[in-house]
């Protein structure tokens, strides 16, 4: 029994993201370096949020000091990420002589992908060790514990690792065009459905808050996100029904309506640029690729 | 056309680092899964006496060491630091003596038959242990003419691919079982776990020596290989640690570029680099858990890329080891006496961060 609820626990919480990782992303060395280094960024700012939680003595108790410290250094280290990608970009242009190297929708495909790897992260470090735990031997529930902990955090920790990503595009997106009301909105998301979760520690836990609200933020960001990055809906039912040019486009038929909308908003973009861009001819795209490898 | 080269050159640095990532990932797999094999027998067995005991036969190893020395006492880190600094001499004269028969002597028909049959007598050692493990977990019974049939036949097909020829999959294969199996020897052998931490760093700091020095050994035995141009001798496609070796990494996808340009390979890694990072990981799970594991991986791979632009930077020999392991070292125990215990707390209460 308890097998059966980790595994399910499991791929409810990493299905999703497993299915975006493999469909956007395994195909490109580049994407996976990237990600790497935004998944590091992630762990720094853990690891300053825990040096500065173990400093002060005093507060070491109060949870919700170390929690607010968690999201203002994630979010400092996600801008220290920026910084980082876009020197990294000029290095590259300039070891290539001023020429662009990098695909021309490539700053919200980076976006995109840094976000992912910062949701993983953190996605993995609130729920790796529940799984752990669910395997078992044990149950849950008898010193009057909720008995929905697994699928409760399960849920959370994919909706968290899908905000990421969708804050990781606006944030990227709104930096790089210096709107800052996207920054803002990234933050005082994040304090919101971070904070909301407190209400998961009361007994009984408010799950019918936590979790409909971080949904809810979810599917506003998401869409928020598909437009910033040039979705529409007329190019995602194109996306759906055409057969798209690249396996990075493939559509993989995915499980679950919120990945579609977020994971679509990027399929999306490429296929909409590329109808504007190259008067709907979805072989030159192969046929350019195909030459470079030649 | 410039641009495509460009992006063409970009993109295949970029698979090169991939192409190491993955046997890396691999290995460490690999090598949890065999810690995890060694926690399950224990279960098994229901043994909290058997811990005990193994407990107490350590501290009493920490007393003999102490009364070999001629100390009254000793504490569990100045053991560490005792038997981690025996190793680095050990691991040095080890490699300098390489270093004579190869440079000085050429005598390669005896490195090579030395580290042969080295290599025979441990896959078949630490096979037999694992076998047996898996057997007594299972509770399979075999008979020993079946068992040791199994055992000889993996142990000498992993000694010929390694020294003589095989398939590139078969050799790349059987580096990361033996780096993996080794890894948990390693495990089972240095306790408590302390001794493998500071023998670890000792080993990244000597690794440092080795490769930078003028008159580092690793160094001279690359130089000397190098200019014997025989960097693909089956001598130093196995050896253990130190100069050792060369996992050939190119992916499938790397094949069609090998014809066109001459002189390119993937970049190398020592096994020895692969068993120390499993190390670096293994000891994490032991000590701390599946978050500490997590965080050691991540660290290791962006090490790793570190290294790996400071050497395109630089174009010369670099050590591996560095790097990634006071990377995740320093990492490792921040995050094991700083940060776990908020972590844990934030967990328990279902707060996301």
């Amino acid at each position: 029994m308890a097998y059966l609820e980790c595994i399910g626990c499991t791929l409810l919480a990493f299905g999703p993201p497993l299915a975006m990782f493999l469909v956007t992303i395994a195909s490109d060395p580049i994407r996976i370096i990237i990600m790497i280094v935004s998944a590091f960024f992630w762990l720094m700012s853990l690891l300053a949020t825990g040096i500065v939680w173990f400093a002060v003595v005093p507060l070491r108790t109060t949870l919700e000091f170390g929690v607010v410290f968690s999201i203002i250094f994630q979010e400092v280290f996600r801008f220290l990420l920026y910084l980082v990608i876009r020197k990294a970009e000029k290095g590259l242009q300039m070891v290539a002589d001023g020429h662009t190297i990098l695909a021309d929708n490539h700053r919200d495909m980076m976006a995109y992908v840094c976000g992912f790897g910062y949701g993983v992260m953190s996605g993995a470090f609130g729920f790796v060790n529940v799984v752990r735990d669910c395997w078992g031997p044990g149950t849950v529930g008898l010193r009057g514990n909720p008995i929905e902990f697994f699928p409760t955090s399960a849920a959370l920790a994919l909706s968290m690792i899908l905000l990421h990503t969708c804050w990781g595009v606006i944030f990227f997106h709104s930096l790089t065009e210096r709107r800052y009301v996207g920054v803002v909105a990234v933050v005082v998301s994040h304090f919101i459905v971070s904070g909301l979760t407190f209400l998961n520690s009361l007994t009984p836990p408010l799950y019918y808050i936590t979790i409909p609200v971080a949904y809810v933020v979810l599917i506003i960001f998401a869409i928020l996100s598909f437009r910033i990055a040039g979705g529409s809906i007329a190019g995602l039912s194109a996306a759906a029904t055409r057969k798209p040019p690249t396996t990075l486009e493939v559509d993989a038929g995915d499980d679950s309506a919120t990945v579609d909308n977020d994971d679509g908003g990027f399929r999306q973009r490429q296929m909409s640029r590329n109808a504007s861009d190259e008067v709907v001819d979805p072989d030159s795209r192969r046929n350019r690729s195909s030459a470079a490898m030649l | 056309m410039n641009e495509e080269r460009a992006s063409e050159i970009m993109n295949e640095g970029s698979w090169k680092v991939v192409a190491l990532i993955v046997p890396l990932t691999l290995c460490f797999l690999l090598s949890l899964g065999l810690v995890e094999l060694d926690y399950a027998v224990a279960r098994m067995r229901n043994v909290t006496a058997i811990i005990a005991q193994v407990d107490s036969n350590n501290a009493s190893m920490v007393r003999e060491l102490a009364n070999a020395l001629g100390m009254s006492s000793l504490t569990e880190l100045q053991a560490a630091l005792i038997i981690g600094l025996m190793m680095l001499v050990m691991v040095a004269i080890v490699t300098t003596v390489v270093v004579i028969l190869y440079r000085y002597l050429h005598c390669l028909w005896c490195l090579t038959g030395y580290a042969f049959c080295a290599i025979t007598v441990l896959l078949g050692f630490l096979g037999t242990r694992n076998l047996a493990k898996i057997c007594s977990l299972l509770k399979i019974y075999v008979d020993y003419v079946s068992f040791f049939f199994v055992v000889w036949n993996v142990t000498l097909t992993g000694s010929v691919v390694l020294f003589m020829d095989g398939p590139t999959l078969a050799h790349q294969g059987y580096c990361v079982f033996y780096a993996s199996m080794f890894v948990n020897y390693l495990l089972g052998i240095m306790r408590p776990t302390l001794i493998l931490w500071v023998a670890v760093v000792l080993l990244g700091f000597w690794d440092l020596f080795a490769v930078l020095c003028p008159c580092g050994p690793l160094r001279m035995l690359v130089n000397t290989a190098q200019t014997r141009g025989d960097m693909d001798s089956k001598f130093l496609r196995a050896l253990v640690y130190s100069a050792a070796v060369l996992l050939a990494t190119e992916s499938g996808t790397m094949e069609t570029e090998k014809e066109e340009e001459e002189e390119e390979r993937g970049p190398k890694l020592g096994l020895g680099d692969f068993i120390f990072y499993s190390v670096v990981i293994c000891l994490s799970r032991v000590d701390s858990g599946y978050y500490s594991v997590l965080l050691s991986y991540i660290v290791i791979l962006f090490g790793l890329m570190c290294t790996l632009v400071i050497l395109v930077l630089l174009a010369k020999p670099l050590p591996a080891l560095p790097i990634p392991i006071f990377l995740s070292v320093t990492v490792f125990f921040i995050y094991r006496y700083m940060v776990a215990e908020f972590h844990d707390k934030v967990n328990a209460v279902q707060v996301f961060l």
